[in-house]
This record gives structure tokens, C-alpha cells and sequence, in this order.
């Protein structure tokens, strides 16, 4: 049953306006983010399976690529981030904001379209990835098409919610709404700056940055996506559900406005801390240490903020699920926000990073925070959107347990096998030779952790169920208020009794949001231009290279290959100046080897072994081997396998608007080199296919993995003997 | 420790420096701002999220 208004006959007290909240929309977002968040979880639960089935069932895959590690984890990541918490943003600010405004929001049609558009790019989101349209960085895969209707939803969003504040009828702007105004302009501002692509076609871009460049401005938005999406708008979410929940206000308000305004200005410089030891210049590594370590201050203010709200409400902590839920959630968010800056210092950063360890931090985040922060709120609102009780307390005090234990499993799990594999491939024998010089036994070594880690998953997801139906059997039992009255005083206007003086102080008042939204714009640029005008401008930033050339056109179709099949979400291009990476990989990566990676593919986690000298190690036979199976080069692998790259004919309809792009984009192709390409490419090709042949390998030379073996037998080799090793560690 | 992440001879060392500066500056600012609002104002804002009316719908079903 719907009741479509709750009018009432009674008029209006004097001197009140009524007004209807718009319920509906906050309760499409609440249904969205459930059944996007049941679909991530799953692809995430899959792709852990990922991690340690083809063990025991090398076909896994079934030879569907949509279904490999590599496109599932930009779903599973995309999915859980923008559909799941991002879903629960919108719901919570819409509820939130109207209420803290006294006012519906500004436009009923803006709030579909925002609904709609943002369910729409989520679904193209999921196609596109599943085909490989992705232009392979990290949390911003989605081609420009959907970059630019992100940006359109991003702006209806906005101009919804600024027009709400504008007429609001409440003179404060609770702290609460500096939070989703800090993550307005910051979100836009990240979106826009790190999606600069060249379009090639109608699904394919080149980032204008390369290299270095790329990787700082692709860490400064990765960075703070996770700071201005995934911990902002629900740290505004927290100011306004906890006091709500717990009847009391939040503990210090002042700390709050501090929290606020140094979190915002901090955060946007930390990004470089996912870059240490890589070929970025130290002075920006430094930076970015520096300003993770000064985060932790905002961060546990937060955090305290929050537990101390509840001072005196412990026993009710113990009762209430909700609560309890909100409790750990807070928790989490001061574990997370503890746990990074630690991970900026440079000697855990030199263990932890590529590992397991990072994943365990992130989950932290969001399985705890985000996640635990979302069911807390929705136990809250959908009964009131429902104008009833919650169905049952016990089965989401189970939620809860299951939930927690699923997690601790989960991180568990990832700490012990994160450091343990990253003290492995540290390890050297007294002789001076690695330990483990093959990768995949650090990785046979840590299997049964990620075994454990996908049951928690499964508990986790399991509890989600359970809300699911507990939420279900709540809004059956409840009648849905679409449109909820409330009262409030009317604006004060300029034709009212104290004119002049009432309407000046009114346009001051109005004027704050946007004195807001200016001052917080102005605070987050600082930080990031601070960073990027020095890379971008000062050449000895990134000493050049004589020998490093650019791609020959059978090569960028190649790389091509690899982003398109996310080949970069287990394997890193970077090796760092240690002696433990040296002596595996080689050579130590240089800042100047990557002036024509548009984008750059240095990647994040080492779920396999670093290919940046990959080039020249293997034969081609053995690339082919290993890509058709993993397996039989690599014995309990568990690479996918890569079938359809050698039945598919390379596509080379685009490698002519590919040379013309990259030449625009700096790279030094000569002026016609493009009416070659193809030429080019074809002879080169013939070559590798002829090379295959002498090993008994026959395949034609229009397939797809002849690019791919070109381009790893590329990699990392324009400098081979140019420089001698200067190791670090 | 600080001594460490600086002392690399890039002609860069000032940045960390500077930028720690900066955000003291910006830091203590903001306390400043913080502590100059009235305690009035302060717990006024501080009730916003719990002066709805939430009797009204209830009040509405009878
Ligand atoms: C699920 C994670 C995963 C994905 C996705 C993945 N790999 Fe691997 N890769 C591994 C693991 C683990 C190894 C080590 C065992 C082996 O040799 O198979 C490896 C090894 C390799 C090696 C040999 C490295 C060496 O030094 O011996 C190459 C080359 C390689 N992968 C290329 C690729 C390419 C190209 C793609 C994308 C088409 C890809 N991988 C996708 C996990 C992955």
C-alpha cells in the first residue's frame, strides 16, 4: 500500500508554510543501492574464488573474457563504489538535506533525472567494462561517453542540491551539509581533471597525461575519490544520523567545523602516497608523506566526534542495532584513517604496497565503514519511509554478527597473507640469490589465506541478504509515505514587517552556501595544483631518455590489448630501486622510460610477477603458451587464460586515429607515419608469426596475440644497457 | 624522521616545509573561526538535526 501524500485537513499554524518532503526519491536510491550492492559483493565473492579456484579447476573461466579477473574486478570495484555506496549517498543526502532545510528539494524533475541518469550510467558502467571498454585507470575505467554523462548527472545533482540550500528555511547550515558541499565541488573537480582523454573513437581515448604525470594526477583523484566519495559525504551522513539515532547532539560542534575544514584541506595533497618508491620525484613522494601523517589529526577528531556522541548512550549501544552498526563503522573509519598514514611511511610502504595488505586496508574502508555506516541507515530510514518498526531486531542483530565476523575474516586473512608474501619476495638465501625466485610459489604459499578470505566474503554478502528481506518484510508491513508534511516559518521576505534590515540579513544568509562552495573549491585546489604545476612545468622532473622511443603500431595495438583485458590489475609496470626487485625484475624503473605511456600502467597490486623488463626474458613461444594457458608454461598458475586472443583478428580499423591521437598527445611520430601504420604494423607482425613457426607454433599473423607478444617483448627494453644499476636498498 | 623524507637533494626540500607551514597557518585559522562563534549559535546549529517534527506523521494516521 502507497499513500501518496499525508495530508492533513488541520490548516497550517499560523505563521507556519507547509511543505511535503519528497520521500520517493530517497527511497529509489535506498532500493538501488541494496540491489547494486548484492550484485558488486557477488562479482566481488567471485573474483576472489578467482584467486585461488583455477588451482583446482583450471577452466574457471569458462574462456568467457567478460568473465576473467581482470574485467570482473573493475565491475566488482566500479560497482561497490558508485552503485552500492554511491546510491546510499544520494539517499542519505536526499533525506538529510531536505530535512536540515526544512524544504523539498528544489526540483522533483531534477531529482528523476539525477535517479535515473546515475542508475543509467551504473548499467552502461557494467556493459562497457564487461566488454573491455575501459581506459584502464583506476576507479575512472569508464570511456569518455559515460565521463561526459557523469559530469551532466554530477551538474543536475548540484544544481538540485545548491537550490535546495538557496531556499532553504533554516537559517544554519548544519555541518552536516559542509560535508556534501565539500564533496560536490571536489567530486566535479577530480572527475573532469583526471578524465582528460583524446578520443579516438567512439570508445577509446588516450589520457592526455603520460607517464609520470599521469600516475600523480591519476593518485591525486584515486586518492581523493576515496576521500571526497567513499568518506565525506558519510562523515556529513554520520554529523547528521548519529545524533538522530542516539536522540542527543553530537558531541563538539566546534570540533566538527574543524574536522571539516582541515580534513578537506589535507586530504587533497596525500595522493603521491600511493606512488613512493616509484619513479615520481621525491620531493612530491615527501609531500605526500608529510600530509598522510598530519591527516591522522582530522581523522581521529572525527572519529572521537562520533564515539563521544554516544557518551552516556552505551546502554542503548548494547540494545540497538542500528547502533551498533554505526559503532563499528566509526571504528572502522579511525582503524582506516590510522592504518593509511602508517602506510605512508616509507618503510611499511616498501613492504605493504603491491601486497594483500592494501586490499585488507581498503575493506576496511568500505566493508566497515561505508558498508557498515550504509545498513545502519537503512535500518533507520526504511521504517520511517514506511511509517512503521523494522520487521525484526533479531535477524538484524544477526546481520550484524555475520557481518562483523565476515569482515574480520576478510582482512584477516588479506594482513597475513600481504605480509607474508611481501616478506617472501624480500627474502634471500645466505648466497646473496632470492628465496623465491619464482613468484607463484609466494603466491602457492598464500592460497589457503585467500581461501579464507572468500568465506568471509560470502558471510559478509550472506548478511546483506538477510537485510535484504528484514528491509522487504518492513516495507510490506508499513504503508510508504511519498510525500511527508512538515512545517517550518516561513522565509523571512523583504515585504515583511522589519523590510530592509530582515532582507539584507536574508541575502547574507543566502550568500553562505555559496561563499561555502567558493572557499572549499579554493581550499582543494591548492593542494593539487601545489603538486601538479612543478611536474608539469619543471623538465628536470622527469629526465629524458634518449633511447626511449615511442611505440611501433603493432605495439600500441598491444597495449591496447592489455588494457582492454585489465592485464594491469595483477601486474605492475614498476619496479622499485630495491635490491629484492632488481635481482627478480631487473633494471629499476625510470621516469623518463614512460614519456610515451598515454595512459601509464604501473598498476597498484601484484597478484602476479612486475612486467616492466618483461621484454626479451621469454621466447615468443612462451608468451603464447602461457596466454593460451597459463598452466602449461607455469604449473598451478592461476593467470587466466586468454583463448579468444588467439582466435580474434586484430582490429586495425583505428590504429591510423590511434598514431594521429598519440602525435597530438606529444608523441613524436613523424607527420604521415599514420598512412604507414597499418604497413607497419602487418610487417612486424609477420615477423613475430614467422619467429612462432620455428617453434612449431603456426598461426596467422592477424591475431590479436601477435600484438600482445609485441608488446611485452617491448616492454622495458629501450634502455637495456644504458645505464648501470645505482640500487637504494 | 622528518629529517629522512627531506633530506634528498632534488632543489625540492623546501616543499614539505613550506606546505607544513602552510597548513599550520590554515590550521590555526580555522580554531580561531571555530572558537570565535558564539555558544549560542553553536548549540543552536548543533540541535538542527533533532528539531524535526516527527510527531506529524504519527499525529496524521489517527
Ligand atoms: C588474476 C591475475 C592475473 C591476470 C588478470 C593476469 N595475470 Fe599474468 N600472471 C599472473 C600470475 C599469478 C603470474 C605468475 C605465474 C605465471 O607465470 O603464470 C603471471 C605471469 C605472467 C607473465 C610471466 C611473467 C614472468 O616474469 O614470468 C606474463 C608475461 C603475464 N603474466 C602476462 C599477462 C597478460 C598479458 C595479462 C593480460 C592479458 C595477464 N598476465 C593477466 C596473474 C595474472
Amino acid at each position: 500500500m502507497e499513500i501518496q501524500t499525508n495530508t492533513c485537513e488541520i490548516p497550517a499554524r499560523n505563521s507556519l508554510e507547509r511543505f511535503y518532503y519528497d520521500n520517493k526519491t530517497v527511497r529509489d536510491f535506498g532500493i538501488a543501492c541494496v540491489a547494486w550492492g548484492v550484485i558488486s559483493l557477488l562479482v566481488g565473492v567471485i573474483i576472489a574464488c578467482q584467486l585461488f579456484l583455477p588451482r583446482f579447476y583450471p577452466d574457471f573461466d569458462l574462456g568467457l573474457s567478460f568473465l576473467t579477473f581482470g574485467m570482473l574486478i573493475a565491475i566488482h570495484t566500479k560497482g561497490a563504489i558508485f552503485a552500492f555506496v554511491g546510491n546510499m549517498i544520494f539517499m542519505g543526502v536526499y533525506y538529510s538535506l531536505q530535512r536540515l532545510c526544512k524544504a523539498r528539494m528544489w526540483s522533483d524533475t531534477l531529482s528523476r533525472i539525477h535517479f535515473w541518469g546515475w542508475q543509467c550510467i551504473i548499467a552502461l558502467a557494467v556493459v562497457t567494462l564487461a566488454l573491455g571498454y575501459t581506459t584502464s585507470k583506476e576507479y575512472a575505467e569508464l570511456e569518455w561517453p559515460i565521463d561526459i554523462l557523469i559530469t551532466i548527472i554530477w551538474v543536475v545533482f548540484g544544481i538540485n542540491f545548491m537550490g535546495t540550500v538557496l531556499t532553504r528555511r533554516v537559517k544554519h547550515l548544519y555541518v552536516a551539509i559542509w560535508f556534501y558541499i565539500g564533496t560536490l565541488v571536489t567530486i566535479a573537480v577530480l572527475h573532469i581533471v583526471n578524465s582528460m582523454e583524446l578520443p579516438v573513437s567512439w570508445m577509446k581515448s588516450y589520457s592526455v597525461y603520460a607517464g609520470v604525470q599521469d600516475a600523480l594526477v591519476q593518485w591525486w583523484y584515486g586518492h581523493n575519490a576515496v576521500a571526497f566519495f567513499l568518506t565525506t559525504p558519510f562523515l556529513g551522513l554520520m554529523y547528521y544520523f548519529l545524533p538522530k539515532v542516539a536522540n542527543r547532539p553530537v558531541y563538539s560542534y566546534r570540533l566538527s567545523i574543524i574536522h571539516f575544514w582541515s580534513l578537506i584541506f589535507l586530504y587533497i595533497w596525500a595522493g603521491p602516497h600511493h606512488l613512493l618508491y616509484t619513479s615520481l620525484p621525491d620531493w612530491a613522494q615527501s609531500v605526500g608523506v608529510v600530509f598522510s601523517i598530519m591527516l591522522i589529526a582530522p581523522s581521529w577528531g572525527g572519529m572521537i566526534n562520533g564515539l563521544l556522541t554516544l557518551r552516556g548512550a552505551w546502554d542503548e549501544v548494547r540494545t540497538n542495532p542500528i547502533l551498533k552498526f554505526m559503532v563499528v563503522a566509526i571504528t572502522c573509519y579511525g582503524m582506516a584513517t590510522f592504518e593509511g598514514p602508517m602506510h605512508s611511511l616509507k618503510f611499511v610502504n616498501a613492504l605493504s604496497h603491491y601486497t594483500d595488505w592494501i586490499p585488507a586496508h581498503v575493506h576496511i574502508g568500505t566493508l566497515g565503514w561505508n558498508g557498515f555506516m550504509t545498513f545502519a541507515i537503512l535500518y533507520y530510514l526504511i521504517p520511517k519511509l514506511y511509517n512503521t518498526q523494522l520487521y525484526s531486531k533479531s535477524l538484524a542483530n544477526l546481520h550484524f554478527w555475520i557481518g562483523t565476523l565476515g569482515m574480520v575474516f576478510w582482512t584477516v586473512a588479506m594482513y597475513v597473507s600481504g605480509v607474508m608474501q611481501g616478506l617472501m619476495l624480500q627474502d634471500f638465501n645466505p648466497d646473496g640469490t632470492l628465496k623465491y625466485a619464482n613468484f607463484l610459489e609466494t603466491t602457492m604459499q598464500v592460497l589457503p589465506m585467500h581461501i579464507i578470505r572468500a568465506i568471509g566474503g560470502t558471510m559478509y554478502l550472506t548478511g546483506m541478504v538477510i537485510m535484504v528481506y528484514n528491509l522487504w518484510k518492513t516495507a510490506k508491513q508499513g504503508s510508504f509515505v511519498a510525500n511527508e508534511m512538515d512545517e517550518a516559518p516561513a522565509k523571512e521576505r523583504p515585504e515583511n514587517d522589519a523590510a530592509l534590515t530582515g532582507y539584507f540579513r536574508h541575502r547574507i544568509v543566502e550568500g553562505k552556501p555559496m561563499i561555502m562552495l567558493a572557499l572549499a573549491t579554493i581550499v582543494i585546489l591548492i593542494g593539487g595544483m601545489v603538486e601538479f604545476i612543478p611536474l608539469f612545468t619543471i623538465k628536470s622532473n622527469i629526465p629524458t631518455i634518449s633511447s626511449v622511443k615511442p611505440y611501433t603500431p603493432l605495439e600500441l595495438e598491444g597495449r591496447n590489448l592489455y588494457i582492454r583485458e585489465g592485464c594491469n590489475a595483477c601486474h605492475s609496470q614498476m619496479i622499485r630501486p630495491f635490491r629484492s626487485e632488481t635481482e627478480r625484475y631487473g633494471e629499476y624503473s625510470k621516469a623518463g622510460e614512460f614519456v610515451y605511456d598515454h595512459p601509464f600502467l604501473w598498476g597498484s597490486k601484484r597478484t602476479g610477477p612486475d612486467l616492466h623488463r618483461i621484454g626479451g626474458k621469454y621466447p615468443h613461444s612462451w608468451h603464447f603458451r602461457h596466454m593460451r594457458d597459463p598452466r602449461s608454461t607455469s604449473p598451478g598458475s592461476i593467470m587466466p587464460s586468454y583463448p579468444w586472443l588467439i582466435s580474434n583478428k586484430l582490429d586495425t580499423r583505428d590504429t591510423r586515429a590511434s598514431i594521429v591521437a598519440m602525435r597530438r598527445l606529444g608523441v613524436p611520430y613523424p607527420f604521415g607515419f599514420e598512412n604507414e601504420a597499418v604497413d607497419d604494423l602487418q610487417a612486424q607482425a609477420l615477423k613475430i608469426s614467422d619467429e612462432l613457426k620455428k617453434d612449431k607454433i603456426t598461426i596467422p599473423e592477424d591475431r590479436e596475440i601477435i600484438a600482445l607478444i609485441a608488446y611485452l617483448q617491448r616492454l622495458g627494453t629501450d634502455i637495456k644497457g644504458e645505464q648501470t644499476s645505482e640500487i637504494t636498498k | 624522521m622528518f629529517k629522512d623524507f627531506i633530506k634528498q637533494d632534488t632543489g625540492m626540500q623546501i616543499y614539505p616545509i613550506l606546505s607544513l607551514l602552510v597548513f599550520i597557518g590554515f590550521f590555526v585559522l580555522i580554531i580561531a573561526m571555530a572558537y570565535a562563534k558564539k555558544k549560542s549559535e553553536i548549540d543552536e546549529a548543533s540541535r538542527i538535526p533533532l528539531d524535526e517534527n516527527d510527531s506529524i506523521l504519527t499525529f496524521n494516521k489517527e
